[in-house]
């Protein structure tokens, strides 16, 4: 069955990525993501790309469909890859009129790109392969620690379920809406500004006035099945971390942080070397 | 002289795409002026999607329906049907979104451009016509009021803008017996002083055949039935069609079932009872 | 499980919204609330599981005082309520969750929670969608969702605000034949307010609500044929028409209030004169 791949929309699958705990793709996301920020040096950056390729791989997900789906980003990307060609002073590579592109350049151009692409790969996978409430799951039981400071963990994870629940029928009732004022003439191509700004209120205020009825409602509702604000037993615990996700853990770990270490560690003889000299 | 005139019309979602569904199937209708017109059928049967082919608001996939005389898919026309199109849809309550009772009612009117003096006129009258007092509500804020009178407000910001053809969604959907007697005074009402044509769709039945000239029954997108409310009634297949038909007709289908000769064409209880006494005292009981 | 309730309560504030009323209902009942919009009808059933608290008397659900906060808990797992609207007491994204968020609050066990999640879902048939999206449902399933939300914390009590006033009312018998069989096979006592009188036709004991007082506790036959003239109620298709019929000399019962009662009737009158 086709499937239009949209961006960052979860696909369903049984994918040993699928599969793994979500606070696992969580950390690791923040692994590798941290490392090509702090160090962009090459053996950095090629490392954590084989290690996101190698996710998607696993993971069973279309790639060329996902690189697809994010044209407006390759705008970005070149165009970021181009303002660094030209705008790295450095050894001159060849010149087109005022502008002359360096070799530092052209290396500090890729290098951006590939930030870039790791940046949006590596969360996109993310959000591909763990669905939205085993992520809201994920990230209420890591930061579960935080309620010992009185920071309302479990609120905001039930503020971020019931957010997931109506954002679909918030959908429908403002198509609903939309539909109701034009049936009065409603004027949503006008070509003055300040008619169209009041014609997207008569859609906004009724969703919000509807917002707020519901609010009550549900707080009702909620309180009558003994809600008190209580963390999410059958979400959290549900959770089981395995072996798989320590190995993955730890292969991410190796990959992206090992590299770092040797950098630094191996610059400090050098430096060292030349404060001999 | 038909105001709609409905020829094949289909409709699917997602037209073209794996994921296309077919709504409406080869639906020939026509609405003459002045009419009543009915329609029933359960839910998913296409209903919602046929009354907004009348405004304008979908355009058919294949077929064509022309209301008022030209066709919707006339650019130039189609954009300006709301004006002799009023849409009452479900819930009508949810669209209300002005600070007064008065602004409400006044913003279709001055989105058709009307002046000030008409406007006045106009939202006095369509409030009268759904039976609100307009001194006492006209500058109130809608949200303070009860349900019920918040659904009125919404039909009489339609009705003020005196369309010709006004086509009303489930108009007593949720409401208790009283509200719903005032939305049917309020609709009889203007059909009687405003001799316009009237489409509604409806679950409430009982009310609804009394109610209309010709009945149209949608079963899955296709036309089953079209004509007369009591030739309707008496079809046989009725029980068939997933309607939630009053008990008192399904009562007449059954014991016409079991045997007994009595007409299921009825409309109201008081005929019901009339059918079933003359069938039991002509055997004697 | 013995469930009893008794109050004499009032409700104020600015608004008197009920006035002195005394009412006990025995486990096992299924009661209709009937009244107009304004009668009180939603305020009672407020009070019956501690949401509203009685500004003079006491509401007491098996013993236990509703203005008692350690009692509340217990009080609202023994008394579950659904409401009118059916997307606005959902609050997960996912039908299985859903019906899981009652028993999660009551601090049970993971297994406790995912048994009680099964049997709920077997209860009103709705195993097939227990991945799926609320958005998704039509409003009678979403309303089947909301009741098994309320079974899952296995309450004695089911209490349902016009569940079915804002349904497509074709749904509105599949609901009620599900009261009727939790009624009847579970023993859970039904508490059912309806504006429409044919949905209490099948309640045992009908209780009329008019401006804040109960002015009428009576079987629904009886309930139905004083309707017109003095309790201001419409009654049932039905029983209008058993009315008419008795009166063109028709011996008809005047316990009849369903569609099936009176099919049967009416054959039973031909078989006896053929």
């Amino acid at each position: 069955m086709l499937r239009r791949m949209k961006l960052g929309k979860y696909v369903p699958g049984n994918s040993l990525i699928h599969r793994l705990d979500p606070r696992t793709k969580l950390l690791g996301g923040l692994i590798v993501v941290t490392a090509i920020l702090v160090n962009y040096n090459w053996p950095v950056l090629l490392l954590n790309a084989g290690l996101i390729f190698m996710v998607i791989f696993l993971s069973e997900i279309n790639l060329p469909s996902v690189l697809r789906g994010i044209k407006w980003l390759w705008i970005i990307f070149i165009f970021s890859f181009l303002a660094q060609c030209v705008y790295t002073q450095g050894n001159p590579l060849f010149s087109l009129g005022p502008l002359t592109v360096t070799i530092e350049g052209v290396y500090r151009g890729l290098a951006t790109f590939l930030r870039l692409l790791i940046l949006f790969l590596s969360s996109t996978i993310l959000t591909m392969t763990t669905s939205p409430m085993k992520m809201a799951g994920g990230l209420e039981a890591l930061f579960a620690p935080l309620t010992r400071l009185r920071v309302p963990v479990n609120q905001f994870a039930m503020l971020v379920t019931i957010s997931l629940r109506f954002i679909p029928t918030l959908i429908e009732e403002a198509e609903t809406v939309t539909k109701a004022q034009k049936s009065r003439g409603a004027p949503f191509a006008s070509p003055k500004k300040l008619v169209r700004l009041k014609t997207l209120l008569a859609v906004l205020i009724p969703l919000v006035a509807g917002s707020l009825q519901r609010a009550t409602d549900l707080a009702v509702a909620m309180e009558s099945r003994c809600y008190t604000g209580g963390p999410h037993h059958s979400r959290t615990k549900n959770l089981r971390f395995g072996r798989r996700d320590l190995a993955a853990l730890a292969i991410t770990a190796a990959v992206s942080i090992l590299p770092l270490l040797y950098i630094y560690c191996a610059a400090l003889p050098v430096q060292s070397l030349q404060n001999l000299r | 002289m038909p105001v709609i005139e409905i020829n094949n019309l289909s409709y699917a979602y997602n037209g073209g795409t794996p994921d296309e569904k077919k709504v409406l199937d080869n639906i020939t209708l026509s609405v003459e002026k002045g009419e009543f017109l009915g329609i029933i059928g359960a839910n998913g049967s296409g209903k919602s999607t046929l009354i907004q082919h009348f405004n304008g608001l979908l355009y058919p996939q294949s077929g064509s329906i022309s209301v008022l005389g030209f066709d919707t898919r006339d650019k130039h026309y189609g954009s300006q049907l709301w004006k002799y199109v009023g849409m009452v849809f479900q819930f009508p309550e949810q669209q209300i979104f002005e600070a007064t009772v008065y602004d409400e009612l006044a913003y279709g009117l001055s989105n058709m451009e009307l002046d000030r003096a008409e406007i006045e006129v106009r939202v006095d009258e369509a409030l009268a016509n759904v039976g609100l007092v307009p001194e006492q509500v006209r500058a109130v804020s809608p949200l303070c009021l009860s349900g019920g009178m918040r659904r009125r407000i919404a039909i009489a910001s339609i009705l003020a803008m005196k369309p010709d053809i006004l086509v009303l969604d489930e108009p007593m959907a949720g409401l208790d017996p009283e509200g719903c007697a005032h939305i049917l005074a309020a609709i009889k009402r203007y059909r009687q002083e405003q001799d316009v044509t009237v489409i509604m769709v409806s679950h409430y039945i009982n009310e609804l055949i009394v109610l209309s000239d010709r009945v149209a029954l949608l079963d899955n997108g296709r036309l089953r039935a079209w004509g007369p409310a009591r030739e309707l009634l008496a079809r046989d297949d009725l029980p068939n069609y997933d309607l939630l038909l009053p008990d008192y007709l399904k009562l007449l289908h059954n014991l016409k079932k079991r045997g007994l000769k009595v007409k299921t064409g009825v409309l109201t209880v008081e005929e019901a009872a009339g059918e079933i006494g003359r069938v039991l005292e002509r055997i004697k009981c | 499980m013995n469930v009893s309730k008794e109050y004499a309560g009032s409700q104020g504030g600015k608004i008197c919204a009920l006035k002195a009323v005394n009412l006990s209902i025995k486990p096992g009942e299924f009661m209709g609330i009937a009244g107009k919009n304004g009668s009180g009808k939603t305020t009672l059933a407020r009070l019956l599981n501690g949401l509203l608290l009685p500004s003079a008397g006491s509401v007491m659900v098996n013993g236990m005082d509703t203005r008692q906060r350690r009692h509340i808990r217990e009080i609202r797992r023994q008394v579950a309520m659904v409401f009118q609207n059916p997307d606005n007491q959902l609050v997960s994204p996912v039908i299985e969750e859903e019906i899981a968020f009652g028993p999660e609050n009551l601090n049970l066990p993971l297994r406790e929670i995912e048994i009680r999640v099964e049997e709920a879902l077997q209860i009103v048939g709705l195993e097939e969608l227990r991945h799926k999206s609320p958005h998704m449902l039509s409003g009678g399933q979403k309303q089947r969702v909301a009741i098994a939300a309320a079974l899952a914390m296995r309450p004695a009590c089911l209490v349902l605000d016009e569940p079915t006033s804002m349904l497509d009312q074709t749904c509105r018998q599949g609901i009620l034949d599900y009261l009727r069989e939790l009624n009847n096979r579970q023993g859970i006592t039904i508490i059912l307010i309806s504006h429409n009188m044919e949905d209490l036709a099948g309640a045992g004991r009908i209780i009329v609500l008019q401006e804040g007082s109960i002015v009428r506790d009576a079987p629904p036959w009886e309930i139905f044929n004083q309707a017109g003239q003095t309790l201001d109620l419409k009654p049932p298709n039905i029983v209008r028409l058993a009315q008419m019929l008795r009166k063109r000399g028709c011996l008809l019962d005047e316990r009849i209030t369903t569609l099936e009662q009176m099919e049967n009737s009416i054959c039973r009158l031909l078989k006896s004169t053929t």
